[in-house]
This record gives structure tokens, sequence and C-alpha cells, in this order.
């Protein structure tokens, strides 16, 4: 798995706001032959926005590790 | 006992929580009997009421969808026996997560307990399988994987500097290679054909890899001390945060509001959240080749989709974290 090369992808479809369009992200991994990576922006789009972010739980920190 | 009802409901993990139980009593020395089960009981933990208990309830579902029929001792023995060693390793990550000068080596005497406790476990849950040998052979090499894992983490920590292949290369020996332990396990115990148990394999780990990489993405950062960022250790939203230019480091070990503001600006959140989606892909993959060979996936899609569901959370804010 080309994890650097998802970084660089990642890294270069930022704008000068910071920002980062997936359909953008996802037309540059297509053209850079990271297909998968491709169909995962692509994944990720379809699911609902939510605002709230979990942080850490010590109490129950690990349902896998 | 068939069990079909929705993975990590008490319907699955009473039974195999008795197995547990049953494996303690006989196979646990008296005098740390109970501070085993007092450990297990603890949150997380397999004995805890809210234990999600996914290596065993994952083995079960192995156990389905090659037997189609109830599960009898030896299956419910082989997913005790799994379950046991991933709650070994809990423990060890535990401890190696633990505050400086904080004393846990009681717990250490605990999980070398569980680890017998489950191999022991395993020898019975596979005296009648088609092929004993290999059964047991895997499973002390694949979990041979998952403490190769568990020792890069450790060193890629106190190492710093970890780049994105090696962070990459620690996820997938320490919870992938639990995964293929799990299901490999299961699958040779039950039976299951040659190519099919390189399937299970192949799906055990893309989806506990994928369970590591939602962790990973939902404890990498929070203002205080307890977060994967405070800690510096070497996952890969940690990592990718650290290879931009603006990253602020925690001092001290506490990450202060700020830090955490650079974080959820920096790409890591998104960058992680990818790489999930990537493994749900390839665990998809996976159970539609094992429903093309003729095996029952259907406990297994709804395992697939609770791991999916209780990641929602966390991935949908990471897709709101900076896409515009």
């Amino acid at each position: 798995m080309q994890v650097t090369a998802l970084a660089e992808a990642l890294m270069g479809a930022r704008r000068s706001d910071g920002a980062i369009s997936l359909q953008d992200l996802q037309i540059r991994l297509s053209r850079a032959g990271l297909e998968e990576f491709a169909r995962a922006v692509a994944s990720l789009r379809l699911r609902p926005s939510l605002k709230n972010q979990d942080g850490p739980d010590a109490g129950d920190k690990h349902p896998w590790f | 006992m068939l069990v079909t009802s929705t993975p990590g409901s008490d319907a699955v993990s009473q039974p195999l929580r008795e197995q547990i139980q049953e494996v303690i009593a006989t196979r646990i020395a008296k005098p740390i009997r109970e501070d085993l089960v007092k450990l297990l009981a603890r949150p997380g933990y397999a004995l805890h009421p809210d234990g999600l208990c996914r290596a065993g309830v994952l083995a079960l579902k192995v156990h389905e969808a090659v037997i189609r029929d109830a599960v009898g001792r030896a299956g419910l023995l082989a997913a005790a026996a799994v379950e046991l060693q991933m709650e070994a390793a809990y423990v060890f990550d535990e401890v190696a997560d633990a505050a400086p000068g904080s004393n846990r080596s009681e717990d250490l005497g605990l999980a070398i307990a569980l680890l017998t406790a489950g191999a022991a476990a395993a020898v019975e849950a596979a005296a009648d399988s088609p092929d004993r040998s290999a059964a047991m052979d895997h499973f002390c090499k694949a979990y041979s994987e998952a403490c190769a894992g568990q020792f890069l983490d450790a060193a890629l920590q106190r190492r710093g500097g970890a780049t994105l292949e090696e962070a990459l290369q620690m996820t997938c020996l320490k919870a992938g290679g639990l995964g293929k332990f799990v299901t490999g396990f299961m699958a040779r115990v039950a039976g299951a054909d040659g190519d099919g148990v390189a399937l299970f394999e192949r799906l055990g780990d893309h989806a506990f890899t994928l369970a590591q990489l939602v962790d990973d993405l939902r404890d990498a950062c929070a203002p205080g001390q307890d977060s994967d960022l405070a800690q510096r250790k070497a996952t890969l939203p940690v990592v990718f945060y650290g290879r931009g230019i603006d990253s602020l480091a925690p001092l001290d070990g506490i990450l202060s509001d700020r830090i955490c503001n650079t974080y959820e600006s920096s790409g890591a959140p998104l960058y992680a959240a990818i790489l999930a989606h990537a493994y749900m892909s390839r665990a998809e993959e996976d159970l539609a080749l094992l429903a093309r060979h003729g095996y029952a996936v259907g406990g297994l899609v709804r395992f697939l989709e609770s791991v999916d569901s209780g990641a929602e959370e966390t991935l949908s804010a990471a897709r709101s974290s900076l896409v515009s």
C-alpha cells in the first residue's frame, strides 16, 4: 500500500485556504494510478458529515488496542 | 447453539464469556484465578458487561460460515482461546502505555497466565480438527506476528521519527496479524479448505487493520496527555501530522488546544479515514470471494457492518475536519 504517495497527493490537493476538495483529491489519486485510494475517497464522500469527533477515552480505550 | 444474532450481542458473547470463565476455572492456578477474573471484568475487557469480545465473536462467525450449524464445545473453546490471547495483548499494550512509575508488574504475570490458558484451550479445540498440527502451528506463528507488531510499536515510539511505511508495517503486524490469527485458527479448526483458509485469513487481517485505523483516528488527538499525539506514538495519523512543516510538537507530553486545532486542520484525520475506507473495501472483497467459494458469510457481513457502524462518527468527523 502506497501510504507515502497518498500523503503527498493529499497535501498536493490542499488549496491556499487549507481546504481540500474530496472530488479534486479523488481525481488526483486516479491520475496517479492510486485507484484503491481513489475508490476509498469516493466511498468517504458518501458518508454524512458529523461535526463532533470523540477524543481518547481512557476508560474504554481498547476495543481493539 | 446456533449463534446468528447481532455480533457483540449477549446471545453471541454470553456463551463465549461462560467458556472463558470455564477455561480460567480449569486451567489457571487457584491463587490468581480471582485476580484474573477481576482483570477481565475491567472496562474494555472480555468479562465486562460491555466488553466487545471482538476476537472471539469474529471466530464464532467464521465457524458459522464454515460449519453452517450449531457451534459445539470445540468451536466455543477455539473462540475462547483466541479471545484470551487478545486479552493478553490488551494487557501488554496497557502496561506499555502506563505512566512511568506506575507498577503494573502483577498484570504482566496475569497476562502470561492468559497466554498459557489460551494455548491450552486451543490444543483441546484443535484436537478433533482435520489437521490439528496445522491449526496449532498457525496459532503460534500468527500470534507471533501480532507480538512483532507490539514490539515495533514500542520500538518506533521510543526511537521517534517513524516513516509512514514503518507506521503501516507496525499497524498491519499488530492488528492485521491478530485478525489473521483469529480467523485462520478458527477456519482450520472448523475444517475450511485451503483456499477458504487463505481467504478467511485475509478477511481477519483487513477487518482488524480497519478497526485499528479507526481506533488510531479516534485516539490521535485531544487536549491533555492521554492522546497518541501527546505520547508521540507511531500511528499513521500521528506520523502524517509530524511530516507537516507547520506541525507543532507537544511540550512535556501535554497537548494544548492550539496543537489540537493544528492537528485537525493538518489533513491527518482525513488521511487515516481514507486508509480505513481502503481496508473496508478490501474486507468487503474478501467476503464476496468467500461467498463465491460457498461459505455462509451472513454473520461475517453483520460483523463487518458492526465495525463500520462503530466507526461512523469517527470517520464522518474526519471527513468534515477540513473538506470544502
